[in-house]
């Protein structure tokens, strides 16, 4: 793999710098990210995680540095290193029967705020007579449809295919 | 691309501005010119005040949403309509995103290529489960566009010009971070606030007898009472009464983003955020700098972002760095992709779907 012999070093984004210490909390971007047995993609999958979760960071792999050593669920094992950040994911709030509050990605993900198609006052607002009259093709109902298709279309892509994709990516940088 | 119409809002600040010598800016000017009633006036006053609030708030996931559609559809509207083919058949069919039947069609098959490559993106990003939408709009022109919410356009002119998937990860990855970093919140806040100030002082001027405002007083109680609910943070995003609102918001954002676009430190950002986020998903950003480096400056191309020379100059200072700190690193010093040599990174061919397309 052409990336395993990468040096790693300074973090330098817009300019600032950071840099990590042993036991410090890391988290998980993307989801089913497999905490391997051995810093190789083929090895033993220890466990599964999803986007926000918390790891303890362990360094990089000496001889595969594009490998990091985590410690998650009680387990430790090997993340590429493209599945962590520094940064927990961002919080949703969503107003709920008990008020607002705001949700971890994982708890959004479940609550069923997330995925609902177009929203209801998008569609109202797409359906008004006003936004509809004259002779501007397409007209907002009929772009409303396209939208509606094209959500559907977003929705039923699976975690398989997006899997796949990820793979795609990995087998070109073999 | 044609501008949002003059909203009611709008009509009532006109009114307001003529009665009261508004372009002044002196609020207090502006409300004896509204109003001669003391009364009035202080209601006035306490309805700016509770305006200015609505600026501060926090926008919900269902609130970006309503907003978020809204604004999709006037790009899609404007962009010539989306590359997909609707199913005929029943029309409630179309609510059920994830049972609608979808036809094997080129044009859907393109929806579903770039949605494969912009979901993967967007589930390394730090919003992985909202609802990304990746959609192919019509023109010719060669742009980008991102709505609050997750909704995502790129032209079918611009799908002409990307060489390769990094190039256009590249393009999707930019947009992701405009609506990760919530970048549209900095106009659409204020936009809240200035409409709801309009409508303050539309209120105190119907009072105070203005015959303009005063033919728009129904649709004006509509929307009061949106707002209203909205200052005391009991709006329902969801209930299609609230829907003048929405529009009022959505088209005034709509023509204030037209105008002038997001600042230029919120693009330079979005770039730098959108190669971490394609890197991080294993794209080389050597295909997006090499893109924006082709796009002709001056023209209407990407209409309100920096000139092309000064984005690549950016994003190559900043890969420079990111080379240099990587060949003095040490094992032991943190992860990112930034923390690695991205030349290594692969320029991945285009999907056969996107090729076919072309």
């Amino acid at each position: 793999m052409r990336r395993a012999g990468m040096a790693l070093g300074l973090l330098l984004v817009g300019g600032g710098a950071w840099a990590l210490t042993m036991g410090d909390r890391v988290y998980i971007r993307g989801r089913n990210v497999a905490v391997l047995q051995s810093a190789a993609p083929d090895a033993t999958t220890l466990v599964k995680l999803q986007p926000g979760d918390a790891v303890v960071w362990r360094g990089a792999d000496k001889k595969k540095p594009a490998w990091h050593k985590v410690e998650a669920s009680g387990k430790s094992g090997f993340v590429y290193y493209a599945n962590l950040s520094d940064r927990p994911p961002a919080t949703e709030l969503v107003i709920s029967t008990e008020g607002a509050k705001k949700l971890d990605q994982q708890s959004f993900a479940s609550s069923g705020a997330a995925g609902k198609g177009v929203a209801p006052l998008a569609e109202a607002y797409a359906r008004q007579p006003e936004k509809n009259k004259g002779d501007i093709r397409p007209t907002m109902a009929e772009v409303l449809r396209q939208l509606q298709t094209t959500e559907a279309i977003a929705a039923q892509r699976t975690d398989a295919q997006l899997a796949a994709q990820a793979a795609r990516i990995a087998g070109a940088a073999q | 691309m044609r501008r949002a119409l003059l909203s009611l809002a709008f009509l009532a600040l006109v009114a307001c501005a003529a009665a009261g010598g508004f372009m002044s800016g002196n609020p207090n000017q502006m409300i004896s010119g509204v109003t001669e009633s003391a009364g009035t006036a202080i209601e006035l006053t306490q309805k700016l005040a509770e305006c200015d609030k609505l600026g501060e708030a926090e926008v919900t996931i269902d609130e970006e949403r309503a907003i978020g559609g809204s604004v999709a559809m006037n790009w899609i509207q404007q962009g010539g309509g989306l590359m997909v083919d609707v199913p005929t058949g029943d029309p409630k069919a179309l609510e059920s995103a994830k049972t609608l039947a979808i036809g094997d069609t080129p044009r859907n098959q393109l929806t579903s290529y770039l949605n494969v490559v912009g979901r993967n993106l967007a589930a390394r990003s730090s919003r992985p489960n909202i609802q990304w939408t990746f959609g192919v709009l019509e023109t010719e022109d060669v742009n980008a566009i991102a709505a609050p919410g997750g909704y995502i356009f790129v032209t079918r002119g611009l799908l002409r010009r990307v060489k390769d998937e990094a190039a256009l990860a590249g393009v999707l990855s930019h947009e992701i971070s405009h609506v990760t970093r919530r970048d549209a919140f900095v106009i659409y806040q204020k936009t809240k606030v200035d409409q709801c100030k309009s409508l303050a002082y539309g209120k105190a001027g119907q009072k105070e007898g203005n015959a303009l405002l005063r033919q728009y007083a129904p649709q004006a109680s509509a929307i009061n009472s949106s707002l209203s609910a909205l200052s005391g943070g009991v709006l329902d995003w969801n209930n299609v009464a609230n829907a003048a609102l929405v529009g009022l918001f959505s088209d005034e954002f709509v023509h204030r983003y037209l105008e002038s676009g997001y600042a230029r430190d919120q693009e330079l950002n979005a770039d730098a955020a959108g190669i971490e986020l394609a890197a991080a998903s294993g794209y080389s950003p050597r295909g997006f700098v090499e893109f924006v480096g082709t796009l002709p400056p001056g023209q209407n191309v990407f209409a309100h972002h920096p000139p092309p020379a000064d984005r690549v100059a950016a994003m190559k200072l900043m890969l420079g760095k990111t080379k240099l700190a990587s060949m003095t690193g040490s094992p032991g010093a943190p992860f990112s992709p930034f923390s690695h040599d991205l030349s290594a990174l692969p320029m991945i061919p285009l999907h056969d779907e996107l090729a076919a397309a072309r």
